[in-house]
């Protein structure tokens, strides 16, 4: 995974598209655009949430989860945000602005 | 799915024909959502069972239609989007290698003609050794009876086990029923929205048996378990 990922801003490209199944423990996204159905846990939910609310960078990501959680992000949960907009990448489900 | 068709002997043309109406169903279809799952139905429990071949699914849902339970298939969920309920395929059950002296010592506690319900045994199959069992006479009877699903059981064989009921959550159920469905993918959005349905308004679990008895009763404990809530859904 390449760092540069961190300098784009990215969107959802049409939010209408997504069709959500959610429960206690995980939500699930189906993508009309691809027919792909994805599973989400509630971290990943809300890093696509806020995407779904505007375009945005890793480190804009990081900012609002911090507000979210009301403390600093540890470097455990960096890299798992990172790994998340990767993966939110390479499934479509978001793309570069 | 492939549509390469493997060559059988004459001797084991029964097989073929089995093989054919699954090709056939699977193909042609296409007004059912499908899962590869065993299916039975009772007082208004509509179980669906998704497993892999070879995990005893058959095999469980032919014991419980020899216990009161009405036989939908032993392979084919199909389910109607339009009306969201499971139609019945109650055709002759394919049981396989051990499977076939479990099933006849089952039938037999029951029936005393048992031995008129299976056919001969085909040996050399692709799958081992094969004999297929008549659905129980009230499952033929019903096979116009549809049930609303409204319970998933994903069964696990180990003949080493503990019997267990174990908590599954819904998103789990959902992609088993997902990779079970052979048309999920063809149908798209539609398919979605059903399954979505099914989990919605389910009790989920997952079951690990020792042997058919166990397996018969965990699913009876499950449902007694879940009757209220299934009843609130």
């Amino acid at each position: 995974m390449s760092d540069q990922i961190k300098n784009i801003t990215f969107n959802v490209p049409d939010g209408n598209n997504f069709l959500w199944s959610e429960w206690e423990d995980a939500s699930v996204v189906y993508d009309k655009r691809s027919g792909h159905t994805q599973v989400l846990n509630e971290f990943a939910r809300e890093i696509l949430a806020l995407f779904e609310d505007g375009p945005k960078k890793f480190d804009d990501i990081c900012f609002e989860l911090e507000e979210i959680m009301g403390n600093d992000l540890d470097d455990e949960s960096l890299a798992l945000i990172f790994q998340t907009i990767n993966g939110f990448d390479s499934m479509g489900l978001i793309e570069p602005v | 799915m492939s549509d390469e068709f493997v060559p059988l002997p004459a001797k084991i043309g029964m097989v073929s024909l089995e093989m054919g109406l699954n090709w056939h169903v699977a193909s042609d279809c296409k007004q059912y959502l499908m899962f590869h799952a065993g299916v039975v139905a009772k007082e208004g429990v509509g179980l669906i069972m998704p497993a892999a071949s070879g995990s005893g699914k058959s095999t469980l849902a032919a014991g419980l239609s020899y216990r009161g339970w009405q036989l939908h298939s032993d392979e084919f969920g199909l389910y109607d989007m339009n009306s969201q309920e499971l139609v019945p395929y109650p055709r002759a059950v394919s049981l396989k290698n051990e499977s076939i002296a479990v099933m006849r010592d089952w039938v037999s506690s029951v029936d005393d003609k048992y031995n008129e319900y299976f056919t001969e045994e085909f040996h050399g199959t692709p799958k081992g050794t094969i004999c297929y069992m008549r659905p129980h006479k009230d499952s033929i009877d019903k096979m116009h009876v549809k049930t609303r699903p409204n319970l998933i059981i994903l069964p696990i064989f180990d003949a080493t086990a503990t019997p267990e009921i174990r908590p599954i959550t819904k998103a789990m159920a959902f992609f088993r029923l997902v990779l079970s469905s052979a048309n999920y993918g063809d149908i798209g959005k539609d398919a979605f929205l059903a399954i979505s349905r099914i989990i919605e308004e389910s009790e989920v679990c997952e079951i690990i048996y020792p042997n058919l008895e166990e397996a018969v009763k965990l699913v009876e404990e499950f449902v007694e378990k879940t009757s209220e809530s299934r009843g609130q859904l």
